[in-house]
């Protein structure tokens, strides 16, 4: 015996298209805390409730982007209130933002012409606190240089002798001189 | 009892009708996070 096919009335398939089942399987704890939720809840249908658990969801969805954008918003303007630096246009009133490194470097120069300083810094009429006297144990003076001593001119004898070695051929001249010394240099 | 009885005793079945938009929207925003809608209905009922 086959079993009757059941059959789908347009109506339901309208409903079925409109209002979709989802159907899944969870183990039995979870499922009885959703039941206990339901409960409590005190929403007339399971769907509500379901509803009630996806709009909760979306909520936190929601609260998580806003309370991302509040931070940074928040972040941002007390950057402002601390960091920028601003002045009213003379002709047009409008705010000008000290931000580019042009303005930046023209609105250091300007204070550095005012003279601005620290407070507590030392004005440049008054003196300076002069700085301690080195003792003279702690002064390195360089070492002076030995005398420079002239050479002494040659006694008789000496000078013989320096004569006699400026005539006497060096070593290298009398090897170059010979004519059987190979020459090494010739390729 | 026998094997399905055991299953549906051991994975009950949670079914419900939502609307098509909102299902669509949801499973799509669980898609994105890697979630299935069962998973958050076990989060949301783990509080």
């Amino acid at each position: 015996m086959s079993k009757k096919k059941k059959k789908i009335t347009p109506s339901q398939k309208r409903y079925n298209q409109k209002v979709p089942a989802t159907t899944f399987r969870m183990d039995p704890d979870t499922k009885q805390k959703l039941l206990e939720l339901y409960k409590a809840s005190k929403v007339t249908t399971w769907g509500i409730f379901f509803e009630e658990l996806v709009g909760h969801f979306e909520l936190k969805l929601i609260s998580i982007e806003d309370a991302r954008k509040a931070g940074y918003e928040s972040g941002v303007s007390d950057a402002r209130s601390r960091y920028v630096v601003y002045f009213q246009c003379p002709d047009c009133g409008q705010t000008i933002f000290i931000n580019t490194p042009e303005l930046k470097a023209k609105v250091r120069r300007l204070i550095a012409e005012a003279g601005w300083a620290h407070a507590e810094c030392p004005k440049p009429n008054l003196p300076r606190p002069t700085p301690p006297k080195p003792t003279p144990s702690s002064i390195n003076l360089p070492k002076p240089n030995p005398p420079v001593v002239p050479a002494a001119k040659p006694n008789g004898s000496q000078a013989k002798i320096l004569h006699f070695l400026q005539e006497q051929p060096s070593t290298e001249n009398m090897l170059n001189s010979n004519p059987n010394s190979k020459d090494t240099t010739r390729s | 009892m026998n094997c399905r009885e055991r299953f549906e005793k051991k994975m009950p079945m949670v079914s419900t009708r939502l609307p098509a938009e909102t299902r669509d929207k949801l499973l799509a925003e669980l898609h994105k996070r890697g979630m299935t809608l069962k998973e958050l209905l076990t989060s949301l009922a783990n509080g």
